[in-house]
């Protein structure tokens, strides 16, 4: 071995690890977050129109990947698309008009209620029309369907919504209800463990008792992880 | 690099062409001079290292990937043609990367030469496509044979032992000055093509390239030692990092992509929210980018003021649709939700790290020249120049708003032309900067030269057809259309006063 091989040999390793790195861990480590970003970007934009809700979708986010990895039906590589439903869910409401989202007395009339419900579809439709989040517009469809049939868009009953729009359900509206920034009129933010009683009450009647058990575990874990972060903002 | 067939078609032979051309005949006599190599003499080892070359370098072409959307396919052929340097001399790299590029162009292309593409006429189409070839064959001979006829007469010819750091540090060299001689001939073909910046081509297609190829410059001098002493072992190593490098350059367009996607889905929703914005986004676009050339912004910041310009508005989905179609006079508290915009929309824009500069300059797009604007009361220069583009195009676009009837603002009628001209003239000092207001009324007269040339070719149709067609005059009065925008229209045509 003379010294002008091992030269060669740590020029050659360095290179093979550089691109192997390149290659396998930066680049899709920057793609991914590239995609996040402009998913966050959207949801923010939506969320503008709504101002209580800011970071709603974030946040929802966090339950359904936490629920899902507890759940032990998917893939890892299938949370993905669990994310993206998450970040998007609400992108439907850019077509509701803008009073009906933020007058104090919401939705008084049937056709103010459901102009407003139109969102679910025209979520799908946009995530739809977009090749990588296709398989997130099921979700972002049936996401307010209840076990009982009393959802909408479609009154869909237990065994024909999809698992993915089940937990995207429970989140969203644990989210929802435990918000502080909820200010509607007549309604005042539940505490968590209110709100995980209701879950449990209707569990089996709206909600899938699966999907609440998931919601509370995963409630165990992303509530520290919440307050640190609500900290560290303050 | 190799020239795709859709800039082929683009190429006119023009001077610079033949020049390229005829440069290639010199340096590959050259190369044969410097080092002729007998293929015939070779002994059968070599011989057989020499096809696993060539294989291999077909093999890398054909999983090439487009470079941005020039026209320009990038295949990790070259440590590959540096190796077939550093064995077999200059002659035979040239060989190797014209037969390797040749070979994937004609097959990937091939359908060319016999299936008639809409819009092309087939023996046209065949023309190309041999001019292609042409150009390919002549610009990797001209690349590889020059910095390999260099190489081989200040390096390898001499004494030294030729498995030297002498020489490895001479053959990263020679695969760097091989790479961007390839992309300077490239990027001056496209530059011409398409009639835009060269600096700007440049640094669309190579800005990243800077570090990938000086750390992969070793590799063909690592691959060259690897088989002249294990030959097929050698060869079949160096091919996990090709493909990896290879993989990485893939993911990399691909993330732009990512970013472009997010930037239009956030103006599709955008329409969602106020359908009647979509004409409006994509001529304000179409306008910044003309005028961004004219005043030399740099070349980073034309791919983003696109981008800007859709974008500008983003904020306005947080604003009442009720407030910004009202009819008649807005109250104060209108102003201030409408106010609110700018500010909205940068925040939306930074989530995405690719568009922090744009969310500055969105933040700033209703800033005014002497100090007035909103939200932070900048003046003059203080104001980006990409803000000042977008406020006087969009101011202009949503005066003459409303060349269809969806496009209509609901509060005003649209005002012609020449009345938003002037509009534009008497609010320089204080509204608008007057260097951009002058590029953008240049932008306008040639835009209207072109399609008055378009018309004046066109007429002999027209009226043959039917006489005098009103809708289709009236349209041509206003060539280029319009829509949106709301408060912008308002300021500057009269509400100005009303606001303070």
């Amino acid at each position: 071995m003379t010294p002008f091989n091992s030269i060669v040999d740590a020029i050659g390793l360095t290179v093979v690890t550089a691109s192997f790195a390149a290659a396998f861990v930066i680049t899709p480590m920057q793609m991914r977050r590239a995609t996040l970003q402009s998913y966050i970007a959207m949801a923010r934009a939506v969320e503008a129109r709504e101002p209580h809700l800011l970071g709603h979708s974030e946040l929802t986010s966090m339950y359904v990947v936490e629920m899902a990895k507890r759940s032990h039906r998917y893939w890892p590589w299938q949370l993905r698309r669990l994310e993206c439903a998450a970040l998007l869910h609400t992108i439907g409401k850019v077509g509701v008009p803008y009073v009906l989202l933020n007058s104090p007395n919401q939705a008084t009339t049937t056709s103010d209620r459901f102009a407003i419900r139109e969102y679910v579809r025209i979520g799908a439709a946009i995530l739809d029309a977009v090749p990588q989040l296709q398989s997130s517009a099921d979700a972002v469809l049936y996401h307010r369907e209840y076990l009982d049939g009393s959802g909408f868009p479609h009154g869909r009953y237990a065994g024909s919504i999809p698992f993915d729009a089940k937990l995207l359900c429970v989140a969203s509206e644990f989210v929802d209800l435990t918000s502080p920034r909820m200010q509607r009129a007549g309604l005042r933010a539940m505490t968590a463990q209110d709100a995980l009683l209701y879950f449990r009450q209707q569990a089996g009647r709206k909600y899938d008792a699966t999907v609440v058990r998931l919601l509370e575990q995963a409630h165990r874990h992303v509530a520290p992880r919440q307050a640190r972060n609500a900290r560290h903002e303050s | 690099m190799v020239i795709d067939y859709a800039l082929a078609p683009k190429l006119t032979p023009t001077q610079y062409l033949k020049r390229v051309t005829s440069l290639a005949i010199p340096v590959l006599i050259a190369s044969l001079v410097i080092y002729p190599v007998n293929f015939f003499a070779l002994a059968h080892l070599q011989l057989v290292t020499l096809f696993m070359l060539l294989a291999l370098a077909v093999i890398t072409m054909l999983f090439q990937v487009p470079v941005s959307s020039v026209g320009v396919s990038h295949g990790p052929v070259r440590p590959i043609a540096v190796a077939t340097l550093y064995l077999f001399g200059p002659f035979a790299a040239i060989v190797v990367q014209v037969v390797a590029a040749l070979l994937s162009y004609c097959s990937l292309n091939r359908h060319l030469l016999t299936e008639q593409q809409p819009g092309f006429e087939l023996p046209e189409q065949r023309r190309s496509f041999m001019r292609g070839a042409m150009l390919n064959t002549s610009q990797l001979t001209v690349a590889t044979g020059t910095t390999g006829c260099v190489y081989w007469m200040l390096v390898h010819a001499h004494a030294f032992h030729q498995q030297s750091l002498a020489a490895a540090f001479a053959l990263s060299v020679v695969s760097v000055a091989d790479f961007y001689i390839n992309a300077v001939i490239i990027t001056t073909m496209a530059s011409k093509a398409y009639k835009s910046r060269w600096d700007i081509v440049w640094f669309n297609n190579y800005r990243w390239t800077y570090w990938s190829t000086t750390l992969l410059s070793p590799l063909g001098f690592i691959m060259g030692a690897l088989t002249a002493q294990t030959p097929l072992f050698g060869l079949m190593f160096i091919l996990i990092p090709l493909l990896a490098a290879h993989r990485g350059f893939a993911l990399h367009e691909r993330r732009l992509a990512v970013y472009r996607q997010g930037v239009d889905m956030l103006g599709r929703m955008m329409q969602e929210a106020h359908p009647y914005t979509h004409g409006h986004l994509h001529r304000v676009s179409h306008w910044a980018q003309q005028m961004a050339l004219g005043l030399g912004v740099p070349p980073e910041s034309m791919a983003l003021i696109g981008d800007a310009a859709i974008l500008h508005d983003i904020g306005k989905i947080a604003v009442d649709e009720r407030i910004l179609n009202k009819i008649g006079k807005l109250n104060d508290a209108d102003w201030a939700s409408i106010r609110t915009h700018p500010v909205i929309g940068s925040e939306i824009a930074s989530q995405m790290k690719y568009l922090d500069e744009v969310a500055l300059w969105i933040r700033h797009h209703h800033e005014k020249m002497d100090g007035t604007g909103y939200p932070d009361g900048l003046a003059g220069d203080q104001i980006p120049l990409e803000s000042r583009i977008i406020s006087v195009v969009d101011a202009f676009d949503a005066m003459v708003g409303g060349a269809s009837k969806d496009e209509r603002r609901p509060y005003r009628e649209p005002l012609s032309n020449d009345a938003a001209r002037s509009e534009l003239v008497r609010c320089c000092g204080t509204q608008f900067d007057e260097r951009v207001v002058s590029v953008f009324l240049n932008v306008l007269d040639k835009e209207q030269e072109e399609q008055e040339a378009l018309d004046r070719a066109n007429r002999p149709k027209l009226t043959l057809v039917s006489a005098p067609q009103p809708e289709i005059a009236s349209m041509h009065g206003r060539a280029a259309a319009p829509m949106d925008d709301l408060d912008e229209s308002r300021e500057s045509v009269g509400g100005r006063k009303a606001m303070g």
